[in-house]
């Protein structure tokens, strides 16, 4: 049970309740989070890949699903694991909380 | 026989057309975050807090936050603003918002309770007689969050019912949070009331 519970992959979702709002200036994206009252500036691919969860509020993603979901491919690790970094980062800041398997 | 792409009234050009645009989007999308997202998603936080004057108030699950609780209770009382305490908004002469009494049913604006249910909330502000110190205070703070969420939006009127049936049940949980202890519920009806409270 335990090695079962440990292969499972970490998921993150959005704050419930607390949309995100995103503004668009010239070539770069902000993104405020009224949860913790910051303001983020993005990278053109944290913004693609924050504005994709946005839209997706009510679930849970692990790195392999998001990658699914994002590209429509799960097997290339390193990109498995930049999302994962990505997400931690996000988790980080507050934009994201993780969730318990 | 027509060619679909030149006459997008065909369904099979609309099926197609749709096919190209979700195709060529997953590859704009591909280059983007294949090449991007080594780096780092975040390039720069402004944390944009007023430092003095009112705060905006936090909803349950932004109250849990690692940010705001390092800033609630913090050297300069810092908190979300001046909202009416239960004994402000039982003081003679101060007008209710609309919708509400003073004799209105503590059971009529609760109604998942029965635990002071017959009690009218202005009697319910003023301290019920009966029940633990815990179900006083928070009865009177659920009641004065109320009030208060008449001229605000957070928190909601449905938060503060659920803060008060998840302190009943033992099972108010914003997010993914553990369980709200009524302490920790009591900080933060407080924390929307202006009273700066601090963390262990």
């Amino acid at each position: 049970m335990t090695e079962a519970l440990a292969a499972q992959p970490l998921q993150w979702r959005l704050q419930a309740g607390s949309p995100l709002c995103f503004r668009q200036l010239d070539d770069q994206f902000l993104v405020f989070n009224a949860a913790s009252g910051d303001t983020h500036l993005l990278s053109a691919s944290g913004h693609e890949l924050l504005q994709f969860l946005s839209e997706q509020e009510a679930r849970a993603w692990s790195a392999p699903a998001l990658a699914q979901a994002l590209l429509g491919e799960s097997e290339d690790a390193d990109f498995c694991l930049s999302l994962e970094h990505s997400l931690r980062y996000f988790e980080q800041l507050g934009l994201l909380v993780p969730v318990l398997p | 026989m027509n060619n679909p792409s030149e006459n997008p009234r065909e369904p099979g050009a609309v099926a197609s057309s749709v096919g190209d645009a979700a195709a060529a989007r997953r590859e704009a999308r591909r280059r983007l975050l294949k090449g991007g997202l080594a780096a780092a998603p975040v390039a720069l936080t402004v944390t944009s807090r007023p430092v003095l004057g009112a705060i905006e108030c936090q909803g349950p699950t932004g109250f849990q936050s690692a940010n705001v609780s390092r800033l609630v209770g913090a050297p300069g009382g810092l908190s979300c603003g001046t909202r009416k305490l239960p004994a402000d908004w039982v003081a003679t002469g101060v007008t209710w918002p609309a919708g509400y009494t003073r004799a209105m049913l503590f059971g009529s604006a609760f109604p998942q309770t029965t635990l002071y249910a017959a009690l009218t909330l202005e009697q319910v502000l003023a301290g019920p007689s009966t029940g633990t110190a815990n179900d006083k205070l928070i009865a009177q703070l659920v009641v004065a969050a109320l009030l208060n969420s008449a001229s605000t939006t957070v928190p909601s009127v449905q938060q503060v019912r659920d803060l008060w049936t998840g302190y009943l049940g033992n099972n108010f949980r914003p997010g993914s949070e553990a369980v709200w202890p009524p302490s920790k519920i009591i900080k933060y009806l407080q924390y929307t009331m202006g009273i700066a409270v601090t963390f262990p």
